[in-house]
């Protein structure tokens, strides 16, 4: 796989998340090699190279909003995938329909379960993951939550 | 073992109910035998397989359950449903106008003929105390008089007392408190004329967050029942839980890993399997783990009908070839503690003259019973941050007695900690729900001119909502009924045993006790909702998700009804005991009235089922029996 291919799906991820957001600055590189593993071994095979490729040049002008929309999210295949791919860095889950996501949901390995940035935007920690005694009586401290994403 | 009368008890099934039994038997130097359907404890290797396949599939049970099944991917599979395929949970109406809280009916007429039991189990040593909740709550006084004190005849049922009262159990609920090691209030409970003899062993587990906001908005606050015009106050205490507020019996302080169920990381929680291996350490307690019980002998030459001996069969399964050796073994006493279906499965599939194993009166498999759940959750305005912490630490424990329930049954109201996460699958379905607007497909969007909402939108909305999250979920009271029962099926499983078959369905006085815990739940939630937007889903007979239209208010809803019931987990009433011979099947001390060396263990003895989750009653009853047992045994 093409170093490029991982920047690319990378620097992809973060515009798809919004990134920066409270608490998640950066996405780790080597979970976005993981993930861009994980989505070229589906069957069938997502457009992975297409969504690259239509990113590629957005991301050179300087990406915006509008041009995602237009180009990612205005494409049935490529919206699909930008959706799974958001999806997939949210809950470690890969949902091989986004609209449908009790269908056929498949997680991540348990190795990345603990990264889902949706613990993170819940202020919450990834369940059966051992913390401390008590924190539960008090609302979660501003920039105390777990780092989702972050390795 | 085979053929030797080499115990002094045998005792079938190493769940909380087998494994303290044998732990307290072997402590008194008597000789057991347990005889485990599933593996043996496998200790933390286990427990991380248990951590790392709930993070793979989410699922409160294991993929592959340790005892045989006849499919071993199909999680549902120790017993066979009844009808066969589930009937959809809606669209309710209001149809009873003999239920003075008819307005908030959730449950079909279809469902009073007949639907699917929605618990499992757990085939393993330690049982299905792997995957409980903690919640010890001890029954109320008037739980053991339904009948004397309330008389409820609700459309054809009736109810039973128990064969002994409060008083003469709380000594056992002190000693079952200390042996599982129950967090509780110093104060004690301050409710429905509970009393004790003795403090909670170790402190209080701390109400969280959630639970604070709650106990504010309630504050004050009374519940009206419409049926007896009497109110009761909505008084939110802090739940007993088996779950470390320090170090107690060998296991860690609680480190609020927030998965309670289906596995405590670090057995914070209590489990049966530290009784597994007590039991073990006193060297008087021998497991034969993967051995199913088959039958029951008795001897029919004896005019008592002892018990002479329990066959079964222990088996191994190498890359799905399954071997298999039968066996029987012997002992002076026997007692059954493989839970209510189980028990029943095992009594009926055991031939006994022209009836079956302790069936004189033929209400083995019978009375069949749970504590249907009702779940009302909500986006309240501001932020509870669930999923964090125990997954429930308070309940609302004030509307479980009352002279109601000479028409209804009574319900506590378990408030959770872990959002959305019973309801709808949480957290990971609010994301898609927001990205998709609404589950629409891409070309759907495409088409309607949208995009999905997507970046730092979708985060701040997804953080928004996941925070404001809560639910709770009323445990509601049903009556016995003999035609609810467990069957033996004429399917058999892998060992070739016939499997348990569920007859079950809701009935008249749970009907009503659920439409009043939605009452009450709703009125909880309006307290944290400025501008409430009820509403009702069910699911379909393919399991799918529907929106009741025609009961859901018009907008964009903020307090979700679920129709229809879920499963609590909690079996009963399957071999249930009370004085008379002709109607029960176990004495107080439950033996058996038709074998004087047979003992009947767990919730399955139970002639009511009450509202409060049943382990720390079962476990308080199993010491009970042992004490009984080790007497009989000296005499």
């Amino acid at each position: 796989m093409a170093n490029s291919d991982a920047q690319n799906f990378l620097t992809l991820s973060e515009f798809l998340l919004g990134l920066p957001l409270p608490g998640v600055s950066s996405l780790d590189p080597d979970l976005a090699q993981c993930y861009l593993a994980l989505i070229n071994s589906q069957q069938p095979a997502p457009p992975m190279a297409e969504l690259l490729s239509t990113w590629a040049p957005i991301q050179a002008a300087g990406p915006t909003v509008a041009a995602v929309n237009q180009q990612i999210f205005g494409q049935v295949d490529l919206s699909t995938l930008a959706q799974q791919i958001i999806l997939l860095w949210y809950d470690a889950v890969w949902f091989p329909t986004p609209s449908q996501p009790y269908t056929n949901a498949a997680p991540v390995p348990a190795s990345e379960y603990d990264k889902a940035l949706v613990w993170t935007l819940a202020q919450a920690h990834p369940a059966a993951v051992p913390l401390s005694f008590g924190y539960w009586q008090y609302a979660p401290q501003s920039g105390s939550t777990q780092k989702g994403g972050q390795s | 073992v085979n053929g030797q009368n080499s115990y002094d008890v045998v005792i079938v099934g190493a769940g909380v109910a087998g494994a303290i039994l044998a732990w307290k038997l072997g402590s008194l130097g008597c000789k057991v035998a347990v005889l485990e359907a599933g593996p043996a404890d496998g200790g933390l290797a286990q427990r991380q397989q248990y951590v790392a396949s709930f993070k793979e599939t989410g699922l409160s049970y294991p993929f592959n359950p340790p005892a045989l099944k006849p499919n071993p991917n199909n999680l549902d599979n120790y017993y066979v449903e009844q009808p066969t395929a589930r009937p959809s949970q809606g669209p309710v109406a209001p149809d009873d106008p003999s239920d003075p809280f008819d307005a908030y009916n959730i449950i079909a007429p279809s469902l009073l003929q007949g639907d699917w039991f929605q618990t499992d189990y757990e085939r393993q040593a330690g049982g299905t105390t792997w995957h409980w909740l903690g919640t010890s709550l001890r029954f109320l006084p008037n739980d053991f008089q339904l009948k004397t004190v309330y008389n409820p005849q609700v459309a054809g049922l009736s109810a039973q007392d128990w064969p002994f009262q409060y008083a003469q159990i709380e000594p056992w609920y002190g000693l079952a408190e200390k042996t599982i090691g129950v967090s509780g209030p110093s104060t004690g409970e301050d409710y429905l004329g509970i009393t004790r003899s003795t403090p909670y062993p170790i402190p209080e587990i701390p109400q969280s967050y959630l639970d604070q906001q709650i106990v504010s908005a309630v504050q004050g606050q009374s519940f009206l029942d419409l049926g007896t015009k009497t109110s009761f106050p909505l008084t939110v205490s802090p739940t007993p839980q088996g779950r470390n507020s320090v170090q107690y019996g060998g296991r860690p302080q609680c480190q609020g890993s927030s998965s309670c169920i289906p596995i405590c990381p670090i057995q914070a929680k209590y489990d049966a399997t530290q009784h597994v291996q007590m039991a073990i350490a006193t060297n008087n307690v021998t497991f034969l783990n993967q051995t199913v019980a088959t039958q029951v002998q008795v001897d029919t030459t004896n005019p008592a009908n002892p018990v002479s001996g329990i066959q079964y069969i222990t088996w191994t399964d190498q890359n799905g070839v399954v071997t298999r050796q039968n066996g029987t073994v012997t002992g002076k006493i026997y007692v059954l503690a493989a839970h209510a279906v189980e028990n029943a499965k095992l009594l009926l599939n055991s031939p006994w003259g022209t009836t079956t194993v302790a069936n004189s009166s033929d209400q083995v498999g019978r009375n069949l019973a749970d504590h249907p759940v009702s779940l009302v959750y909500a986006q309240v305005d501001k932020p509870v941050y669930g999923y964090r912490g125990p997954l429930s630490t308070s309940g609302i424990e004030s509307l479980r007695d009352g002279q109601f329930r000479n028409y209804r049954g009574a319900f506590r109201m378990e408030l959770g900690n872990d959002g959305w996460e019973w309801p709808i699958g949480d957290p990971t379905i609010t994301p898609a729900n927001l990205l998709t607007r609404g589950f629409q497909s891409a070309q759907a969007l495409i088409s309607a001119g949208q995009t999905p909402l997507w970046g730092a939108d979708l985060a701040s909305q997804a953080g928004n909502y996941l925070t404001r999250q809560m639910r709770i979920g009323c445990l509601a009271e049903q009556l016995p009924d003999p035609n609810s029962r467990v069957q033996l099926s004429s399917q058999r499983d892998v060992l070739g045993i016939p499997q348990p078959q569920m007859t079950y369905r809701i009935d008249e006085y749970g009907k009503r006790s659920l439409s009043a815990s939605v009452a009450a739940c709703l009125q909880v939630f309006q307290r944290l909702i400025s501008n409430p937007v009820i509403q009702y889903n069910y699911y379909d007979s393919n399991g799918v998700l529907q929106i009741d239209t025609k009961r859901s208010a018009p907008g964009t809803p903020n307090l979700f009804v679920r129709e229809g019931w879920a499963g609590a987990g909690h079996i009963m009433g399957t071999h249930r005991m009370g004085n008379d011979p002709k109607s029960f099947v176990v004495d107080g001390q439950q033996r058996s009235h038709d074998h004087s060396n047979l003992f009947l263990l767990g919730s399955g003895s139970w002639p009511s089922y009450t509202t409060a989750n049943p382990t720390l009653t079962i476990a308080a009853i199993a010491l009970w029996t042992a004490a009984t047992i080790n007497k009989q045994l000296k005499s």
